[in-house]
């Protein structure tokens, strides 16, 4: 198992499981930090990103975010985590890419960035730690904390973070990033109808 | 002609340069004691590169306001309580005061350290001089806000004793 991006340090520690599943925790492997050069083709503004090798290895992909507040796209979970697989160049890009003034100055364009991204390899799966999470200050924290003691999977990411937005009281369609993803047919923005298994006990 | 000499004051004003720390290393204001253990080694961030890659998201925040360098380290005790130290060293001590604005909130305590800080529920956050600093705690219980406190008291008294 490789970890392409790690948490910030001790993300696993608070885990209920964390010391009985010490040992399984034990073969995740850091990814080599090496990226390589894509041409992308059928995006919206991204046409070339540096992006970390080890995810064109895999056979399985999972994306595993913490769904959070943002503090320029008022939202964070699976979409905007695959950031995480990108150098920090490339992420500049998203930010400043247009060249409009201010690290948010052109949301439209970091969210259509954010959708191509995810167009390139999207996951196998998709996993939300929703257990706890900031509702404010985010990505980094700190902040007023939720606790809300959920885990979501799916295998629409779109679909997944148009769920989750409920736990941020988010409408889906106030959120960007989701709505580009959804526009380039990379999953479902709107979460009514969608067939939900809840395991909750 | 009596513009100049108002242009001198604010030329003046303008030139003078931020309180800076001095401080060889930011690990100079980690608290040293026998109860709180450093988890690992700290991480630093001496650019806008790094930062990006230490703190996994967010990083345009502090760089909008002037960041210099930064400094993350936890701490553990016997009991498996834990402690994050994020210091913040910005280009100006006005860049730490936005900082800490914007991530202060309206509904915390303010309590006295430093120049300003406010405690939350698990965190406790204050600003002094150029330095911004966070100290989050992780199944802290009922000591919670009396280890955070000390924390972060620790933290003020060594920048106050660092040779500068």
């Amino acid at each position: 198992m490789i970890t392409l991006k790690n948490p910030p340090g001790g993300y696993w520690d608070p885990a209920e499981h964390a010391v009985s599943e010490a040992e399984t925790l034990k073969l995740l492997i850091p990814a080599g930090g090496a990226y390589s050069d894509h041409q992308l083709k059928g995006t919206q503004a991204l046409k070339k990103a540096d992006i970390i090798r080890e995810l064109f290895e895999v056979d399985v992909f999972i994306n595993i975010s913490i769904v959070k507040h943002h503090v320029g796209t008022n939202f964070s979970c699976i979409l905007k985590n695959m950031m995480g697989a990108l150098p920090h160049h490339t992420c500049r890009y998203f930010h400043m890419g247009t060249g409009k003034p201010g690290w948010y100055g052109d949301l439209d364009h970091m969210n259509r960035c954010i959708a191509d991204i995810n167009s390139v390899r999207p996951p196998d799966l998709s996993v939300v730690d929703a257990s706890s999470f900031i509702l404010t200050n985010g990505p980094f924290g700190p902040g007023k904390l939720a606790t809300e003691n959920a885990v979501v999977a799916g295998v629409d990411p779109v679909l997944t973070d148009a769920y989750c937005c409920r736990f941020l009281n988010l409408d889906p369609e106030s959120v960007g990033m989701i709505q580009a993803a959804a526009e380039m047919g990379l999953g479902k923005a709107d979460p009514t109808g969608a067939r939900i298994l809840n395991t909750g006990s | 002609m009596k513009w100049i000499p108002l242009t001198l004051v604010v030329l003046v004003l303008w030139t003078v340069p931020a309180p800076d720390s001095g401080a060889a290393e930011l690990s100079d204001f980690l608290p040293e004691n026998t109860v709180w253990k450093p988890e690992g080694p700290a991480t630093r961030a001496d650019n806008e590169a790094d930062l990006f890659a230490a703190i996994n998201g967010g990083a345009e925040r502090y760089l909008r306001y002037g960041f210099k360098r930064a400094l993350y380290q936890r701490f553990q005790d016997s009991e498996e309580r834990r402690i994050s130290l994020e210091i913040v060293e910005m280009g100006e001590q006005t860049g730490a005061k936005s900082l800490f604005d914007e991530l202060a909130g309206k509904d915390g305590t303010r309590v006295d350290i430093g120049d300003e800080a406010v405690l939350h529920g698990y965190y406790l956050l204050f600003r002094k001089g150029p330095f911004y600093v966070s100290v989050t705690g992780t199944g802290l219980g009922k000591e919670g806000r009396k280890i955070l406190m000390q924390a972060a008291d620790s933290v003020v008294r060594r920048m106050e004793t660092t040779n500068r």
